[in-house]
């Protein structure tokens, strides 16, 4: 399972905390709302965000605030969505190159991958 | 800043740095971005991306976006110092929903030899409210400009009709001296000498002088009753026009008073009045149906004026907006009361309009019509909520017509 990989929320949907855990990029699950269910190993290394932190709450705004504008919550407002695109995050405040995949399936999940990129 | 040591420091840090709602940005005197927040991330990716450039140099983007910040951090000398304090920016963004004016605000701080603190905020909604406020203030003072106009026009006017109605009556005071009864001394003397005449010069020509008579007779007071019809019709127009004019003096006069004892029907008659040559016009009919004893309310007559020509207004506009497709265009008023409120419905069978332009309709600045301020049906409201009511308005679609329904609570 890559980052890249077609069709992968299907595949997300299905698998255990455990699996998504030893993906080498970062899963994050949320409900329509926003708010997170899942926060995998990956990404709490990638943003220093411990999986305790993120749970439960808001992702756009109290999880990684950065990522709240037109470019990545807003995509979440179409009823589908499978996009990749470049951006940026922070490690505390260490600016940090990422790709980011926004996925929002029709079965009330929507998940943002997050994969580190060199330079 | 002391060392980081724990897990829970760390998580302590990051959830402060990530609710600092603003931007904190450091570079090196390259621009080359050294850390960041999660409010400058949030701020700066959109303008890096609709820059198309990578998000790593922050001087490549003011290169663009503020020429201007560049040129003052070149020439910023001291080791360290505040460079820019405070400084509004405006730029473009091209967005989802097309492009829109941006306004940001810049502090710049020098920390070091190699070390620029940028310092920044999105400040777009607070600017945007602010220029509403501007507009709204400069509407106030064109409204108190337009009074005095006004009152000043109305004391012209006034003077012009008092002297066009004396001049009237003067007219027709002339055409009372008319030679009529002197032409019928001499048809009737005609009349009586018939047969002498008749002997001087032959029947045919003393019956012609007779006929002649008659018809200048007729002719002259077919004349004079038409005079005297117009005449009439004239005394009435300028009656129409003082009556307007003594309403529209009590509103201006009145505008700063207290709060009064008012009745709600005679100032919906007085809005009419003056709406009434537009209606007719456009023969747009008119209902209104009140019952004589109203209970009266405290308020201010001159604004509540100022609502219910508005509200006609609109209903008119809406009413010829939509324009041939009605057959009849009607706006029907109807007031009633209980014991605890009185209810004012306008209803018109204009354009009406759909549910997502109805919820904007009350908001100061929103507007449809192409010359509209957007503070009509804004300003209706504050007044009727001043004096403890409730406005509403609504429309079964587009070309379904408008009811806006007003509450007095008494």
């Amino acid at each position: 399972m890559t980052f890249n990989t077609p069709a992968i929320g299907e595949w997300l949907d299905s698998n255990s905390e455990e699996n998504l855990d030893s993906l080498p990029f970062g899963v994050v699950k949320m409900d329509y709302h926003g708010i997170v269910s899942l926060y995998n190993q990956t990404q709490s290394d990638l943003s220093g965000v411990l999986k305790e932190n993120a749970i439960g709450k808001h992702f756009f705004t109290q999880v990684a605030p950065c990522t709240n504008n037109f470019m990545v919550s807003e995509k979440y407002h179409k009823e589908q969505l499978d996009e990749i695109l470049p951006y940026m995050f922070t490690y505390i405040t260490k600016p940090t190159p990422v790709d980011l995949r926004l996925i929002k399936g029709s079965n009330g999940n929507q998940y943002l991958l997050a994969q580190k990129r060199a330079g | 800043m002391s060392k980081i040591s724990t897990e829970d420091q760390v998580q302590k840090m990051l959830s402060i740095i990530y609710q600092i709602p603003i931007g904190l940005v450091e570079t090196d005197l390259d621009g080359n971005i050294v850390e960041m927040n999660a409010k400058s991330i949030q701020l700066l990716m959109p303008l890096f991306f609709s820059n198309k450039l990578p998000p790593t140099n922050l001087h490549q983007l003011l290169e663009i976006l503020a020429p201007e910040i560049r040129s003052m951090v070149k020439s910023f000398i001291p080791q360290n110092g505040n460079v820019i304090n405070q400084l509004r920016l405006e730029f473009p963004l091209n967005g989802n929903e097309g492009t829109k004016t941006l306004s940001y605000v810049f502090s710049i701080d020098k920390l070091g030899e190699n070390s620029l603190m940028y310092i920044f905020n999105d400040i777009t909604e607070f600017y945007q409210k602010e220029k509403l406020l501007d507009q709204v203030s400069q509407e106030k003072a064109i409204e108190q400009n337009k009074f005095e106009i006004a009152s000043g026009v109305l004391h012209d006017v006034g003077n012009a009709v008092v002297g066009f109605a004396s001049y009237i009556t003067q007219i027709k005071r002339t055409m009372e001296n008319n030679d009529i009864a002197t032409l019928e001394n001499l048809k009737g003397f005609v009349e009586k000498n018939q047969a002498s005449l008749s002997n001087a010069l032959g029947e045919k020509k003393s019956m012609a002088i007779t006929e002649l008579l008659g018809g200048v007779i007729i002719n002259q007071k077919d004349n004079l009753d038409y005079v005297k019809k117009c005449m009439a019709d004239q005394v009435n127009i300028i009656g129409h026009v003082q009556e307007i004019l003594n309403i529209q003096r009590q509103y201006v006069k009145g505008r700063h008073t207290e709060r009064a004892t008012i009745n709600i029907r005679s100032v919906i008659n007085d809005a009419v009045a003056m709406l009434s040559g537009a209606l007719e016009k456009n023969n747009i009919v008119f209902n209104f149906d009140s019952p004589a004893n109203l209970p009266q309310i405290k308020g201010d007559r001159t604004k509540l004026m100022q609502v219910f020509l508005n509200l006609l207004k609109n209903a008119s506009e809406s009413i010829l907006n939509r324009g041939d497709k009605i057959d009849l265009k009607e706006i029907s008023v109807s007031v009633s009361a209980d014991s605890d409120k009185i209810i004012v419905s306008i209803k018109d069978n204009g354009s009406g309009f759909d549910q997502k332009t109805g919820a904007s309709l009350f908001n100061r600045g929103y507007t449809t019509k192409s010359e509209g301020t957007g503070l009509g049906l804004a300003n209706c409201k504050s007044i009727i909520e001043s004096h403890h009511g409730e406005i509403t308005l609504a429309s079964e679609g587009v070309d379904r017509g408008a009811l806006v329904t007003i509450f007095f609570n008494l």
